[in-house]
């Protein structure tokens, strides 16, 4: 029997989702099986495995038809080799957000809508074919999935709709702009001396990615996330949405350089991740709610990655990756360390959390490296790539990498100030101690950040994979 | 008179673009889901008549649409009466200083050259189409519930309904557009019951993602184990005695 890859992988994932809907009420055993065979099955299509197409399903060999292409109502689906890398990080994230969720429970909705989300997210990178440019038609199926996604991050408590209310928006708003861009791009390939049209199709696309990225003031559903929703499916969604405007803006860029030529974009980059950057440190200073603290880190790292869009070249697209790679890391540190404190406090409100990092170590360690890696601190994940960061803006404008060290230096005020309240010596402690398999895992992303900091150069050859993805 | 409101004139001429314009005015500034749904749905079935007219989209695609925004508005009424009273927090300003905002909006993009903006469109087009948008952005940034936000965002895909329908006339944009209507409408109608607190103790809705409240705390498998084998040796125990126990 021979299976088409476009239509197992979708349809796999699909079923797991269905069966991970019906046996909801064991959600933990449930997640943790679904992140096991998620894992395992982006394993087998990053390793050499793939390639035959040979794989090994209760003991019978199944060949997998990996060069198929499936075309359903006019849209063709078929498995590129640029396209592996961004398969195989989402399928990995998936099972990682799967697995912790086995740990710390994110709402019985969470493994059903985050399998069907990465059964979405793949359909979106096999996507090869489609009446318009399948790249203009990414930001309208991101708007479907970003609304699937409000299940998983309300994960059916009450009140606090305010994050997944918002997470709608930038999506929503900017994918119309991107079909009227592909109209002039079709006229542009009639007639390629009409300038006007290149004109207005490099605004339209400019505006919608820049929409699309979510920089300040659009950032208001990432604080407000992080403040009220399960900390494992906000970072889950976040950087799954994230990954797709990423791969979206350098894949456009890099087809249609008259993006470059008809509109700033480098310049707008620069303002956006400027201002985002500012923004997160500032407020982050301010901020004493851990959640909260912890979205102004991911937006004050977001705005460096803005930044750093805007740097000219394959330099630029490489540093890009690296940070989006440290952003991977630290994100997930601290959504797991956030998630077994929610878990252990039952809210994310700062005061019956006073105190909690006598009780809970690990997990509040896990929580600070994580978060302050997100801000560059030293001897955390993202230090060597905020670092580096500064250093390629401070040769076009030290005056620009002085303003984002100092933005930075916010966040880490703002983690001091936790450190207060979550070491507070004068509270009692109420709460149980740190179940065994959380502070394992609590550990093992402690590790992991950890090694990252000491060595970061493990990550080059993530790096050089993902660029060859880029073309 | 009716051969004038059904005929041709009357769908050419700017007298429905201004009566879209002030319905999609008021779905935004009153906040009373009374007026708002009703107002949301004329706005399309009246804009998408005007569309079909002037030769912008197909005509099965105006009925289409039409279904699809009746669909959408349905699933926002069902939250709406399941979810009363109607939140009214983060409410901007009184009505007048609301509609006073909303008109300086409206006499700025009616100062503004528009002319080839939107792709297609007529000028007259393109303007109504801007103040769906301006009208729905209104909404969206006074808004603070979902189902200001919900129907403020169905005005913003109304709009871009006809934009897009005109420049890109695919099946696959249908479908994508109507997906996105449907799931944006489920995704407000369901954080509509989720923002009433009240609700949970009053009566629950029966939903099944997930009310009410967070998942409640699972006992340990081994207690599972022995509650199921209890009912496994019950259900035997009565299998063993037939329908007739002694």
């Amino acid at each position: 029997m021979i299976l088409p890859f476009p239509l197992v992988l979708p349809f796999g994932l699909l079923l797991l989702a269905l069966i991970a809907y019906l046996f909801r009420r064991m959600e933990r055993i449930v997640s943790g099986l679904a992140g096991l065979i998620t894992g395992v099955l982006a394993l087998w299509l990053l390793g050499d495995a793939s390639t035959e197409g040979v794989v090994q399903i209760l003991g019978r060999l199944v060949q997998v038809d990996m060069q198929a292409t499936i075309v359903r109502f006019d849209l063709t689906f078929h498995l590129t080799p640029t396209a592996v890398p961004f398969l195989g990080l989402t399928l990995l994230l998936t099972a990682a957000a799967l697995l912790l969720n086995g740990l710390a429970g994110q709402g019985r909705s969470f493994p059903p809508f985050a399998l069907a989300l990465a059964c979405g997210y793949c359909l979106l990178l096999l996507l090869t074919d489609a009446p318009i440019n399948p790249l203009l038609l990414t930001p309208a199926l991101l708007a479907v999935l970003t609304a699937l996604g409000v299940y998983a991050l309300q994960a059916g408590r009450l009140g606090g709709t305010l994050g997944p209310l918002r997470s709608l928006l930038p999506p929503l708003i900017a994918f119309p702009l991107f079909i009227l861009a592909s109209w002039h791009i079709d006229s542009l390939s009639i007639n390629p001396q009409d300038t006007l049209a290149g004109v207005a199709a490099a605004r339209f696309l400019g505006v919608g990615l820049l929409l699309l990225l979510a920089p300040v003031p659009l950032h208001s559903a990432g604080p407000a996330l992080a403040e009220n929703s399960p900390p494992i499916a906000v970072a889950f969604l976040l950087l799954l949405y994230q990954l797709a405007c990423l791969t979206l803006l350098l894949r456009l860029t890099a087809l249609f350089p008259f993006i470059g030529e008809n509109f700033a974009l480098s310049l707008w980059l620069t303002g956006a991740g400027l201002l985002t950057a500012v923004w997160g440190g500032v407020a982050a200073a301010g901020s004493s709610h851990p959640g909260r603290l912890w979205g102004y880190a991911l937006l004050h790292d977001w705005g460096l990655i803005l930044l750093m869009l805007a740097a000219p070249g394959n330099s630029g697209a490489a540093l890009v990756i690296f940070l989006f790679g440290l952003r991977i890391l630290s994100t997930l540190a601290s959504a797991v360390g956030l998630a077994n404190l929610r878990q252990a406090a039952g809210s994310l409100e700062p005061s019956p959390m006073r105190g909690i990092g006598r009780a809970l170590p690990w997990s509040t360690s896990a929580y600070l490296l994580g978060g302050l890696g997100l801000a560059g601190f030293p001897l955390s994940a993202g230090f060597t790539g905020h670092w580096a960061a500064l250093q390629t803006v401070a040769q076009t404008d030290w005056r620009v990498a002085a303003i984002v060290l100092i933005a930075s230096g916010g966040i880490v005020v703002g983690f001091v100030r936790l450190i207060r309240i979550l070491y507070d010596p004068r509270s009692l402690p109420t709460y149980n101690p740190e179940p065994l398999p959380n502070t394992l895992v609590a550990l093992a992303a402690i590790l992991v950040v950890s090694g990252a900091a000491l060595s970061p150069q493990t990550f080059s050859g993530f790096v050089s994979w993902m660029m060859m993805a880029f073309g | 008179m009716i051969s004038f409101l059904f005929g041709t004139d009357f769908w050419s001429s700017s007298t429905p673009l201004l009566l879209i314009g002030l319905l999609a005015g008021l779905a935004v500034l009153v906040w009373d889901w009374r007026i708002s749904l009703p107002a949301t749905l004329f706005v399309q079935l009246l804009i998408g008549q005007v569309a079909v007219q002037r030769g912008l989209i197909p005509d099965e695609w105006g009925r289409v649409f039409a279904w699809v925004v009746v669909g959408c508005l349905l699933i926002l009424f069902l939250s709406a009466q399941q979810s009363a009273p109607v939140t009214t927090n983060g409410r901007v300003g009184t009505i007048m200083f609301r509609g006073l905002l909303l008109g300086l909006g409206g006499f700025l993009l009616n100062s503004v050259d528009l002319t080839n903006l939107l792709p297609l469109l007529d000028s007259q087009m393109t303007r109504t189409v801007l103040w769906l948008a301006l009208c729905a952005i209104f909404g969206i940034s006074t808004g603070e519930g979902a189902l200001q936000n919900g129907l403020a965002l169905l005005l913003w895909l109304i709009g871009a309904e006809i934009a897009l329908l005109a420049v890109t006339p695919a099946a696959v944009v249908v479908v994508v557009l109507g997906a996105v209507f449907l799931l944006v409408a489920l995704a407000c109608a369901y954080l509509l019951l989720a923002e009433n607190l009240a609700l949970a103790e009053n009566s629950p809705p029966i939903t099944d993602v997930v009310f009410p409240a967070d998942t409640p705390p699972q006992p340990p498998l081994n207690e599972k184990l022995v509650e199921w084998r209890l009912r496994l040796t019950d259900l035997v125990l009565r299998a063993q005695q037939g329908d007739n126990p002694r």
